[in-house]
């Protein structure tokens, strides 16, 4: 089963950028899993609104950046050309967490 | 208490961000790059174009940081200090002025909007493109040291536009200037209104542009670049914008005739639709897009409510859906920073309306949702090819001004119909 | 046959970018008033000369790297 469509939005001169659509709606557990790959901001524009939703940003150096928005289905990837392999680390990170999901 | 950093407000009943009297609005490098390099099209045959673009930015920085100054006692050191966080802080790039002084000096960067932002769209340039930067460098440094504006000029041999690895300026005295400078109009003729909250959305208006204005969009620390919604933004001066499109269009009328205006008129408003298409289409693919308006749209219209409403966040005045549908938009702006910057400066009434980037920006909005069908497709890749592809549709939105507070209008009014 | 101001502006607008057209005008406006053809009289059908040709194709590859087609040059 699908996990994630993944699509390729941007291809710079040093990096890419990938918009990953996720088979489940980003919660608690992804965000954990997640900050483990770099540093998490959370950025609570919740507090503006009860309607608007947290938005999140993990990063570490010029390597990597993971971004979303809680309880969305979108979650954007912008890898360094030096370090592909971090894409395939995002992927298997979200595999483990869409399948650890209870049914 | 003297305040050591330029930073400035936004005054919610004006919808304007204003620093030291200066009005700040957010544009991208898309809009940066091609209005300037549309203006540079007439320069083989109209004298003074380089000459504006520098000297407009010139003009506003030493208004500026003059006021700033006049306010706060600050020492040298300190001056320099606060005219290089600006730089940085408005997303222009990195300066350093430890080699400046009175009479000038050289400033090295090897980050600088503009010459981004002309490789990144145009690729390798054979001059030099950072006008805005000779300005601003040459009326900050008159500002730090008291002088009189039009005292210096700044001349720029290498450009990361033109492929060199840093920008580098050299400021000197001027001598036998041929033009005369004149002060920055600061904030122009404002109007005082109130942001709206349309019935016919769920989008909260008010809840977007108080988060959108707390957001902490400034250059980053090692750049002085924001990047930002897929684009590179700037806080940059509207009267930079206006100064630069309306003095054009004066050297243009005067050497090539008044007929011939349509075509100045038709670029610059092109300059606001590639605004749109890249900017307004990156924020409507970016996290938060999703997390503030995406809950609350339930329909096309409701995505034009939701890019309206960060439009009145941008410091652009306030942007008012009057009429909407599949085929018509029209759209009322009050306090709009083309016409601010106009009134405050001019004194004949101009001969065709002038909300250039207004109409350009209303058109690309309705194409991005209507024609390019941005809601149902994405994530897209906003890029040369969809540009072209959407343009080439019949059903392509275009603009027209049907009411200018420059020709005597209480508000602008634009409308955009499908072709 | 002469090629039009209406060939080479679809050409342009189709194949480049939809303002490419608007840009060249810009760029080479003398150009165009020298031989009497002024912007707001401008018609489609309106032929180009050689020279006029040779001039929009150097302003083409300037802005876009591109070149119009051999049957517009010839």
């Amino acid at each position: 089963m699908k996990v994630f469509q993944c699509k390729e939005i941007r291809n710079c001169r040093r990096f890419y950028r990938y918009c990953y659509t996720l088979n489940a709606p980003i919660d608690a557990i992804l965000m954990d899993k997640l900050s483990l790959l770099g540093f998490i901001e959370v950025n609570k524009l919740s507090e503006y609104s009860p309607q608007f939703r947290d938005t999140f940003k993990i990063s570490f150096d010029d390597q990597i950046e993971i971004s979303g928005t809680v309880s969305d289905k979108q979650l954007y990837l912008t890898v360094s050309k030096q370090y592909p392999e971090l894409k395939k680390v995002l992927e298997d990170t979200i595999i483990e967490w869409f399948t650890s999901k209870p049914t | 208490m003297s305040i050591k950093i330029l930073r400035g407000e936004f005054y919610p009943d004006r919808n304007a961000y204003v620093a030291a009297g200066e009005p700040a609005i957010f544009h991208c490098h898309h809009y940066n790059s091609y209005l300037q390099a549309v203006l540079l099209d007439a320069s083989s045959y109209i004298d003074g174009i380089e000459t504006l673009l520098a000297d407009s930015a010139q003009e506003i920085a030493h208004t500026q940081f003059k006021a700033f100054y006049g306010s706060n006692s600050l020492n040298e050191e300190e001056r320099k200090k606060a005219v290089e966080d600006y730089f940085k802080f408005a997303g222009f790039g990195k300066i350093d002025l430890k080699g400046i002084d009175a009479t000038g000096g050289v400033v090295e960067t090897s980050s600088d909007h503009y010459g981004v932002a002309f490789k990144s769209k145009f690729g390798i340039n054979k001059k030099p493109v950072s006008y805005f930067t000779c300005g601003y460098l040459a009326g900050a440094i008159e500002a730090i040291y008291d002088m009189e504006l039009g005292s210096l000029e700044a001349n720029q041999d290498l450009c990361i536009g033109k492929g060199d690895e840093i920008s580098r300026f050299t400021i000197i005295r001027s001598n036998n200037r041929k033009n005369k400078l004149i002060a920055s109009q600061q904030e122009g003729n404002y109007q005082l209104h109130s942001l709206i909250q349309p019935d016919t959305t769920k989008v909260d208006y008010t809840a977007i542009r108080q988060a959108l204005t707390n957001m902490p969009l400034e250059g980053a620390e090692n750049t002085g670049l924001i990047d930002a919604f897929g684009v590179l933004l700037t806080r940059h001066y509207a009267n930079y914008y206006c100064n630069i499109s309306y003095g054009f269009l004066d050297l243009f009328t005067t050497q090539m005739g008044i007929d011939q205006i349509e075509i100045a008129k038709e670029l610059m408003t092109e300059a606001g639709h590639v605004c749109a298409f890249n900017t307004f289409g990156g924020i409507m693919q970016s996290n938060e897009w999703n997390a503030m308006i995406k809950p609350m749209l339930s329909s096309k219209e409701d995505w034009i409510h939701g890019i309206t409403a960060v439009v009145n966040s941008f410091g652009w005045g306030f942007w008012e859906i009057q009429e909407l549908t599949d085929e018509k938009i029209i759209m009322k702006i009050t306090g709009g920073y083309e016409a601010n910057a106009y009134l405050g400066r001019y004194k004949e009434k101009p001969s065709i309306p002038i909300s250039f980037l207004a109409s350009g920006g209303v058109a690309g909005l309705m194409n991005l949702v209507y024609v390019l069908d941005l809601p149902g497709r994405t994530p897209v890749t906003l890029d040369e090819n969809l540009y072209r592809e959407i343009s080439n549709k019949p059903e392509f939105f275009k603009a027209k001004q049907l009411k200018c507070r420059a020709l005597g209008d209480e508000f602008d009014l634009i409308e955009a119909v499908k072709g | 046959m002469q090629t039009t101001i209406g060939d080479v502006k679809n050409y342009l607008n189709q194949k480049i970018t939809s303002m490419a057209w608007q840009r060249i005008q810009m760029r080479l406006l003398p150009e165009f008033n020298k031989r009497g053809i002024f912007l707001h009289a401008i018609t489609d059908s309106m032929q180009i000369d050689r020279d006029l040709m040779a001039a929009i194709n150097t302003a083409v590859n300037t802005l876009y790297n591109e070149s119009l087609p051999s049957e517009f040059l010839n």
